[in-house]
C-alpha cells in the first residue's frame, strides 16, 4: 500500500563554472519546470469513462439500479447528505478515531522500534514477537476491542493504532538498520554519546523509511477506525454505510464511501507533504 | 638524506613523536578460524611528518589506522598518539575515510561543523573556521549547498575541512582519494602536500598507490599482506614542497620501483 516516490522530482542542473542548481519541481511540471497537462488530461480521460460506464450500466439497468445506483444520484446523494447536521457528526467521530488512533499507534511504535533499534536486550525479546504478530490479521481483534473497550470511541481508535502500530514498528527498526556503516564510524571517532549518535545520525538518517511506514499507518488507521464501526458502534461513518445499506439507500450508502475516499485522499496528501517537507534529501 | 623541508616544524617538536605503534598484533574471528591481521608491526609518525602505510589489500593497513584512531581494538603492543594510549573521541585526532560520509540532511557548512557540535566548541569561533577551511579547500560558495549537489571530489574536499575544523595535530587518513578518478585524486594529491606543508600536521596515510605515498610522504611504511608485517621502512629524500610534476621525478621513479620490489618478492614467494 506504499507509494513509492514514482519519479525523481529534483534534478542537478550543473552550470558553467557556477555552482549546480538545484531545482524543487512541483509533482505536474516535466523535466524544464513546465506545468505537464498529459499527467492530469490522461488520469481526468480514465475517471470520466469510468464514471460513464457506470452511469450508462445503472441507466440502460445493465446492472439493477438497486445494487448500483447510477453515478449521478450518487453524487446528488452526497450533496445532501452533506447539508444534515448527523452526516457531518459522523464523519467528525470517524475523523477523530483515525487521527487519535493514528497518533497513538505512530508514537507508541516509534519508541518501541527505537528501543528495539538501539538497544539488544529488547531487540531480541520482542522483535521476534512483533514480526509473528505482524503477520496475523489484526482486524481479527475488533470484537474484541469491543468487549473490552465498549461500544463507545475507545474500541474503536484502539483497533486504530492496533493496526497502524506495525508497519511503523518495522520500518523504524528497518531505519535503524540500514545506517550507514562509515557514518557510526565517523560519530564514533567524534567520541559521540549514544543520544547523540541518535539524534544527530540514526534518527534523520532513518526518516526516509520510517516515513514510508507512516504513510501506511495513515492508510491502515482509517481502515482501523471504520473496521472497528461496523463490528460495533452507535456512531461514524461505518455505521452510516451499514444503516444505509439495510434501508436499501444504496446512493447514500456510495455516498459515504465516495466521502470516506476523499478523506483518506486528504489525510494520506498530507503525510506525503509532510514527508516531502521533512525529508527532503529522499532519493539521494 | 631526508631533504630539510621549507616549512619544518620548531626544532624542539621535531624529533618528538606523534604516533607510536610498537610490537602490534591484531587477530580478527572468523567463521572459519581467527585470522592474524597484523603481526608485530613497530613504526612511528614524527611531530609534522607524512608517513603512509603502503601494501596490498589484506595487509591490515586500514585496520592499523583504525586502531590508532581507538576505533577498533587490538590484542598486544603499545599504540601511543600523542603521548597517550589510543582512544577515539579527541579533538587532537582527526580521522578521514575512503568515503566522504556527508550527512544528506545537512548543509555542507553544517557538515563541516558536525565534529563542532560534539566535542561543544564555541559556536561563532566555529562558523569562522568552517568558513576559511572551506575557503581553503576551494568550496566557497557551496557552503549552503547538499552533497549531491557535489562531484565526488568536492565531497572529499568537504570531509577534508570536517576532519580539520577541530584543529587536530594528528590527521589519520584511510584511502582518502581511492574512490575519485584519476585526475581528481592528482590534483587532490598536490593540494593535500601543499596544505600539508603549510599546516605542518603529523598525518598517516594508509593507500594501496605507490607512486601516489612516494609523492605525498616523508616515509614509507611498507606492509606485506597475510599477515600484515613491516618489510621496509622508505625515507622519501624528494625535496619539498612537493609538486605535481616530482610524479616523474627520476628519484621518485626509482623509490617507486623499489616498493614495488620489495612487494614483488613476497608474492612471489607466495606464490611459490
Amino acid at each position: 500500500m506504499t507509494a513509492e516516490p514514482t519519479a525523481e522530482r529534483t534534478e542537478t542542473v550543473p552550470s558553467m563554472g557556477g555552482p549546480p542548481e538545484r531545482r524543487l519541481a512541483s509533482p505536474l511540471t516535466d523535466r524544464s519546470g513546465r506545468f505537464d497537462w498529459s499527467l492530469v488530461l490522461w488520469p481526468a480521460l480514465a475517471l470520466l469513462l469510468l464514471g460513464a460506464l457506470w452511469e450508462a450500466l445503472s441507466r440502460f439497468e445493465i446492472v439493477d439500479p438497486i445494487i448500483l445506483p447510477p453515478l449521478t444520484e450518487v453524487v446528488v446523494s452526497l450533496v445532501s447528505l452533506s447539508q444534515e447536521g448527523f452526516f457531518w457528526r459522523n464523519t467528525w467521530i470517524t475523523l477523530y478515531e483515525t487521527l487519535l488512533g493514528f497518533v497513538i499507534g505512530v508514537v507508541a511504535a516509534w519508541v518501541l522500534g527505537t528501543l528495539i533499534g538501539i538497544f539488544r536486550p529488547f531487540r531480541l525479546a520482542i522483535y521476534p514477537l512483533a514480526v509473528a504478530f505482524q503477520n496475523t490479521p489484526r482486524v481479527a481483534l475488533a470484537p474484541l476491542f469491543l468487549t473490552w473497550f465498549g461500544f463507545g470511541l475507545t474500541s474503536k481508535y484502539v483497533m486504530a493504532a492496533t493496526i497502524c502500530f506495525f508497519p511503523v514498528l518495522i520500518a523504524v527498526v528497518v531505519g535503524l538498520e540500514t545506517i550507514d556503516h562509515d557514518a557510526r564510524t565517523l560519530m564514533r571517532s567524534f567520541g559521540a554519546k549514544r543520544w547523540e549518535t541518535y539524534r544527530k545520525l540514526s534518527l534523520p538518517s532513518s526518516m526516509p523509511i520510517i516515513f514510508a511506514g507512516v504513510k501506511q499507518a495513515m492508510t491502515l488507521a482509517l481502515i482501523g477506525a471504520i473496521v472497528a464501526e461496523f463490528v460495533g458502534a452507535s456512531e461514524g461513518m461505518g455505521v452510516m454505510i451499514k444503516t444505509f445499506n439495510f434501508q436499501l439507500e444504496v446512493a447514500d450508502g456510495f455516498a459515504v464511501i465516495v466521502a470516506l475516499m476523499i478523506i483518506g485522499l486528504v489525510l494520506y496528501g498530507i503525510v506525503e507533504w509532510l514527508d516531502r517537507k521533512i525529508v527532503f534529501w529522499r532519493g539521494h | 638524506m631526508a631533504t630539510r623541508r621549507s616549512s619544518a616544524p620548531p626544532q624542539a617538536d621535531a624529533g618528538r613523536r606523534s604516533v607510536t605503534v610498537e610490537g602490534l598484533h591484531k587477530t580478527y574471528g572468523s567463521r572459519r578460524g581467527p585470522v592474524e591481521a597484523v603481526r608485530d608491526v613497530d613504526f612511528d609518525t614524527r611531530d609534522g611528518e607524512f608517513v603512509s602505510l603502503v601494501g596490498p589489500s589484506g595487509c591490515g593497513k586500514s585496520t592499523i589506522l583504525h586502531i590508532v584512531a581507538g576505533l577498533i581494538p587490538y590484542d598486544t603492543g603499545t599504540v601511543d598518539v600523542g603521548g597517550e594510549p589510543a582512544r577515539p573521541g579527541r579533538r587532537e585526532v582527526g580521522i578521514m575515510l575512503q568515503k566522504p560520509v556527508l550527512l544528506p540532511w545537512r548543509s555542507v557548512q553544517d557538515n563541516v561543523l558536525l565534529p563542532a557540535e560534539i566535542y561543544r566548541l564555541d559556536d561563532g569561533a566555529s562558523r569562522n573556521r568552517a568558513q576559511e577551511l572551506l575557503e581553503m579547500v576551494g568550496l566557497q560558495g557551496f557552503e549552503d549547498k547538499h552533497a549531491w549537489e557535489l562531484s565526488g571530489g568536492m565531497q572529499q574536499r568537504a570531509s577534508l575541512a570536517r576532519t580539520l575544523l577541530p584543529d587536530p595535530s594528528i590527521l589519520l587518513m584511510d584511502e582518502p582519494f581511492a574512490a575519485l578518478d584519476e585526475f581528481t585524486r592528482e590534483r587532490l594529491n598536490a593540494e593535500l602536500a601543499r596544505l600539508h606543508e603549510t599546516l605542518s600536521r603529523s598525518v598517516l596515510y594508509v593507500t594501496h598507490n605507490i607512486p601516489e605515498a612516494v609523492f605525498l610522504s616523508d616515509r614509507i611504511v611498507v606492509l606485506k599482506a597475510r599477515p600484515g608485517e613491516v618489510l621496509e621502512v622508505v625515507d622519501v629524500d624528494l625535496p619539498r614542497p612537493r609538486t605535481l610534476d616530482m610524479i616523474t621525478h627520476p628519484r621518485a621513479v626509482e623509490l617507486s620501483a623499489h616498493i614495488r620490489g620489495l612487494l614483488g618478492q613476497t608474492e612471489r614467494v607466495e606464490a611459490a
